[in-house]
């Protein structure tokens, strides 16, 4: 599964996940992608779940690009303690991401295959989420 | 080289808030700029704009723009230089003109059109495109629409590198000769395939574990 290999510190605030993307919104490697179109927050074993789902639909001879990095560590309070005593150990990574951003894209396979592997992997994302293709973003 | 002609208006209202004027009108802010000349805000209706590009250059079409003033209608070349859109409605939310002069050497990127199937492709290889566009420097008036490449002689490992395209007089890459634009590759060995397979089954597995836990 992906996380970051070292941090800075150990637990980071919540914050606060609003507007569009700016970033990740376009085409820089594969042919379809999946966009999401909510934003939010994506596991890193979400991410890893897709991943798997669209690996192994196309088999073979596909090219995957993951567009985005669980970065963010999530803490969690273990079962039945009272509040208090400081914040919990981190319990997973996720990945914020805005509506619009680029989470997968594939080359390689028919177009076909490609957009029932994507629509696999839609179903173990907990965002919508949509299929675009590079021909529909080039003009007009 | 396509050209066409695209009728705009200069825009008055500037700024963010003109900008957003503009689109709730339903057509898209603008602005040319280049050649050292001050920079012209303008508003450019989307159907026009449909109109103008769609031809076989697509972006790259020489665009003549008609700039409606209130006394005269002055007329300047230029090209898309940049198109940014909403990345939700996929509508265009802005756009950059570049003026150019007709007789001066300009970079743009061409894409590539593979032709035929290769024959590495026939042997079970898969045909690999390395670049989608192939950056040019050239005169406006010789860009060409499409970069055309036939790879029917390629074997498995064989490549067309930059150096290997023909691509007119007074066209010259802006790349070095030695990068590769297309690739036949070799499909992965099957027990690679599997011992991948392997690798995500135990994925999977450690996944579930942690789950149950």
């Amino acid at each position: 599964m992906l996380q970051p290999k070292k941090t800075k510190y150990r637990k980071q605030f919540k914050g606060r996940n609003r507007g569009a993307a700016t970033r990740g919104t376009t085409f820089a490697f594969g042919d379809l992608a999946l966009q999401t179109l909510e934003n939010g927050t994506i596991t890193s074993r979400q991410i890893e779940a897709a991943r798997i789902a669209i690996t192994r639909h196309v088999r073979r001879g596909a090219n995957l690009w993951i567009r985005i990095f669980p970065y963010k560590p999530v803490t969690k309070k273990p079962a039945e303690t009272r509040m208090g005593k400081g914040k919990g150990d981190v319990d997973k990574y996720v990945a914020p991401v805005k509506r619009g951003q680029f989470l997968y894209e594939i080359s390689g396979v028919s177009e076909e295959l490609a957009r029932s592997a994507l629509r696999l992997a839609s179903y173990k994302l907990p965002l919508k989420t949509r299929i675009v293709s590079r021909s529909e973003e080039e003009f007009v | 080289m396509v050209q066409s002609s695209l009728r705009v208006k200069p825009r008055i209202r500037i700024g963010k808030s003109g900008a957003r004027e503009v689109r709730k009108e339903g057509n898209i802010p603008a602005i040319l700029y280049g050649r050292g000349e001050d920079p012209v805000p303008l508003v450019v209706r989307p159907d026009e704009l449909k109109r103008a590009l769609s031809n076989s250059a697509g972006i790259n079409t020489v665009l003549e723009l008609e700039i409606d003033g209130s006394e005269s209608t002055a007329k300047r070349f230029s090209m898309v230089q940049e198109i940014q859109r909403d990345p939700i409605k996929n509508r265009v939310i802005h756009l950059d003109f570049l003026a150019i002069d007709m007789k001066k050497s300009i970079r743009v990127k061409v894409p590539v059109s593979t032709q035929g199937r290769s024959e590495g492709e026939r042997r079970g290889g898969r045909l690999e495109k390395l670049m989608r566009t192939i950056d040019l420097e050239c005169l406006p008036g010789d860009i060409p629409d499409l970069i055309e490449i036939d790879v029917s002689s390629l074997d498995i490992g064989g490549f067309v590198d930059i150096a290997g395209i023909e691509f007119g007089e007074g066209v010259k890459p802006v790349r070095d000769g030695s990068e590769k634009v297309v690739q036949v590759m070799a499909q992965r060995a099957q027990e690679e395939e599997e011992v991948q397979a392997e690798e995500e089954e135990e994925v999977e597995e450690e996944v579930e574990a942690e789950t149950q836990e």
